[in-house]
């Protein structure tokens, strides 16, 4: 055991030291925090999109205004301007003027108001482009449509307090009933939210498993084409060298999950904090035993493949080559992504239970369903791990034996129905013979 | 005492036989030469012995055990295809192999500084493997086998591909390493270099042993031919009817002679047309040896 800890030990440092590996670890929280930073620091260096009112009926610009220091969010993003039109000048030149400051870039836009069809009054806006940024949104879904109907409700004799508890915000509860005791909860936007965690977890186990089997494979082909492997095999069996290349890989995984879900967290705390009124991000980590099957399955997945992984890409000397031999283990593991969707809004069909019992696709699609509501029995996550085991078991038989021939072996790599020959061949019998030998 | 020996030993790859019912002894303390031509079954028996593969039929038995896993631990081996990891730093990667060996981490980085400091490569400790010329990189592998101080040192074409330097490097250390008690195995393609080092040798062809013993019990086996060194035509020796062969070399020739022949007729013949400058009755060479058996039905 000490050999397998002592080959796990090396590989885990010479990775987590590469290059490469930093880059993998680093690129998801950058992104995370470049996706966010950077739009919201270049529209703070671009300043507010400056808007023209031009010749508002009265009680707009007022109740613009009230809408525009309701919500300070906004004041980064938009600023208004009165311009009615000067004395001497037509409506129609003072438009076409504003048009040419809109088209200068002088003036992001004007709001003016119109007759509809049925004359009643409507706002117009005018830009240079149809943007649907924020601030876009905010004025033409919410402040100017409040304003037209104020103006609308007045026109119609309402008093400006019975327009304001018209023009009240309408709310519509959402109840959801909950799981695990009887009765419904009124559904909040962490609830909504919470409805994502079987993708993300899902999405997560799946990418760092991919990532670290595809360098798992290339670290294999590498000590294979560059000798190292033979020297190795006199002092550890292929059995120990194999096992602690897998458990390397693992090691791997925790310091990539580590660092991911650490990063992740603090974003969600700090979001949640500073600008997510209601809206609890960390509800996402809040369930520690979701966390601990995240880390089981990523474990036990993370075996399963990549002693298959290990043991096909001994046969081969470079990556090219792997491309058809691998080809299947690929395809195991797209499937799952590719119905992740489907599984986390429909937990318990035939189609996900059926799909969650196959081992290649349980580490992923069981993991999906506990953090689906409602979770699967516990049977049913018991009976499918189990399962798991007895395929990791096989998956492992069978790499260790593909490893301990392929890993001398030089030349054409075999076909898929080769390597099942292989797989029958009795103990230490190998179909081909290694280059070197002589 | 035999630090190795192999009964009857067989090694198949699918229909391929590679190593056909081998037996072979290596005496403790010797050095001992697996010689014959590429594809000879030399790097298999060699493997098998490491214990890096099973054999099919047969048994081995190195340094007392049922086979070389159960004491890889006092087994050092430098296999003929070598690699190194190219991004570990020189002395972590003989640590690293140390600890492989079974010495705890820190003993085998002692001893790897030590013995890299002791063979010129001390200023290169801290240099990454990919750093070091390929000269200094050969050092290493050898050093890395010797690290653990083995009791059994395995190695397969030690010399092939060194340059001058390494290969004198590396024969001194054979022999510093038979100095200290240990036992040497190795294998070559090289029968000049097997006959100036060897005390036993085994000669393996198209899989099969054809010929061992001690270095000198072998020759004593074959007549010996003529050593001639003359300056001229040399092709009269050719023609001559006593003459059953030469390995003739433009000035340089190995005669045989046929049963009934005596060297004085050769000697006579031979003054008649060249100029000699040397004439030694002498014993044959291993690569003489070895022409003489696979050409011969075993």
């Amino acid at each position: 055991m000490i050999r397998v800890w002592r080959v796990a030990l090396r590989d885990y440092l010479e990775t987590v030291r590469s290059g490469s590996f930093i880059i993998l670890v680093l690129i998801v929280p950058l992104l995370l925090v470049a996706s966010i930073a950077i739009p919201r620091a270049l529209e703070r260096a671009e300043g507010p999109s400056e808007f023209a009112l031009v010749d508002l009926p009265a009680g707009w610009g007022e109740r613009l205004q009230r809408a525009y220091y309701a919500d300070e969010d906004i004041h980064e993003r938009i600023r208004f301007t009165p311009r009615d039109t000067p004395a001497g000048t037509t409506a129609a030149e003072f438009r076409k003027k504003l048009e040419v400051e809109v088209r200068g870039e002088k003036l992001y836009g004007f709001i003016a108001a119109e007759a509809g069809p049925d004359g009643a009054m409507n706002a117009a806006v005018t830009t240079l482009r149809a943007d649907d940024d924020d601030g876009a949104r905010w004025l033409m879904r919410r402040a100017l449509p409040a304003v037209v109907r104020f103006d609308r409700a007045r026109r119609l004799g309402l008093t400006p307090e019975q327009v304001d508890r018209l023009d009240a915000p309408v709310e519509v509860k959402p109840y959801v009933l909950s799981a695990s005791a009887e009765g419904a909860r009124e559904a909040s936007a962490t609830d909504r939210l919470a409805a994502y965690a079987p993708m993300i977890f899902t999405y997560l186990l799946w990418i760092v498993t991919f990532t670290l089997t595809q360098r798992l494979l290339m670290t294999t082909i590498e000590e294979k084409s560059n000798r190292t492997v033979e020297v190795i095999l006199s002092s550890v069996s292929p059995m120990e060298f194999m096992a602690g290349k897998v458990l390397a890989g693992v090691l791997e995984g925790v310091t990539v999950m580590a660092v991911w879900l650490f990063t992740l967290f603090m974003a969600a705390d700090y979001f949640t904090q500073r600008h997510l009124q209601g809206l609890d991000i960390t509800i996402l980590f809040s369930r520690t035993d979701h966390i601990a099957w995240f880390c089981v399955y990523f474990a036990l997945g993370f075996v399963l493949f990549a002693s298959l992984t290990v043991g096909l890409g001994s046969l081969c000397n470079s990556i090219r080559e792997t491309q058809n031999i691998m080809t299947p283990v690929m395809m195991l593991m797209v499937v799952p992504i590719l119905v992740m969707a489907y599984v986390g809004k429909n937990p318990n069909s035939w189609l996900s239970i059926g799909l969650s019992y196959f081992p290649f696709f349980t580490p992923f699609l069981m993991m999906n369903r506990i953090a689906a509501t409602p979770p699967p029995h516990s049977l049913e996550v018991i009976g499918a791990t189990l399962l798991l085991l007895v395929a990791i078991w096989c998956t492992t038989w069978a790499g260790a034996k593909l490893f301990r021939v392929g890993v001398l072996m030089y030349g054409k790599p075999p076909r898929i129905g080769e390597v099942w020959k292989l797989l029958r061949s009795p103990e230490g019998r190998a179909m081909m013979r290694p280059r070197e030998a002589s | 005492m035999y630090a190795v020996s192999m009964e009857s030993v067989t090694k198949r790859f699918g229909e391929f036989v590679a190593v056909d019912a081998i037996s072979l002894s290596v005496p403790a303390g010797s050095i001992y030469g697996i010689l014959g031509p590429n594809g000879a079954g030399k790097t298999t028996s060699i493997r098998m012995i490491s214990g890096i593969f099973a054999p099919d039929g047969g048994c081995v038995s190195v340094l007392g055990a049922g086979s070389g896993v159960e004491v890889r631990q006092r087994i050092g081996y430098l296999p003929e295809e070598k690699g190194l990891y190219k991004k570990m730093y020189a002395v972590d990667l003989l640590a690293y192999f140390g600890s492989l060996k079974g010495l705890s981490p820190a003993e085998a980085r002692r001893r790897g500084q030590a013995l890299m400091e002791r063979y010129g490569l001390g200023e290169y400790a801290r240099k990454k493997c990919e750093a070091l010329s390929k000269g200094m990189q050969q050092k290493l592998q050898v050093l890395m086998t010797v690290l653990h101080e083995p009791e059994l040192l395995i190695l397969d074409e030690p010399f092939s591909g060194l340059d001058p330097v390494n290969i004198e490097m590396m024969r001194d250390l054979i022999l510093e390493q038979r100095q200290a008690g240990r036992t040497i195995l190795f294998s070559t393609h090289i029968m000049d270099t097997a006959e100036k080092m060897c005390d036993h040798v085994c000669l393996f062809h198209k899989g099969r042993k054809v010929l061992d013993g001690t270095l000198s019990g072998v020759k004593s086996r074959f007549s010996g031919g003529i050593i001639l060194e003359f300056d001229g035509d040399g092709s009269f020796l050719h023609k001559l009817p006593e003459v059953s062969r030469v390995n003739d070399y433009t000035r340089h020739a190995e005669v045989f002679l046929r049963d009934s022949s005596s060297p004085q007729d050769l000697l006579r013949q031979a003054m008649e047309h060249v100029t000699v400058r040397r004439f030694e009755v002498a014993q044959p060479s291993l690569h003489e040896i070895f022409v003489r058996t696979v050409k011969e039905p075993t």
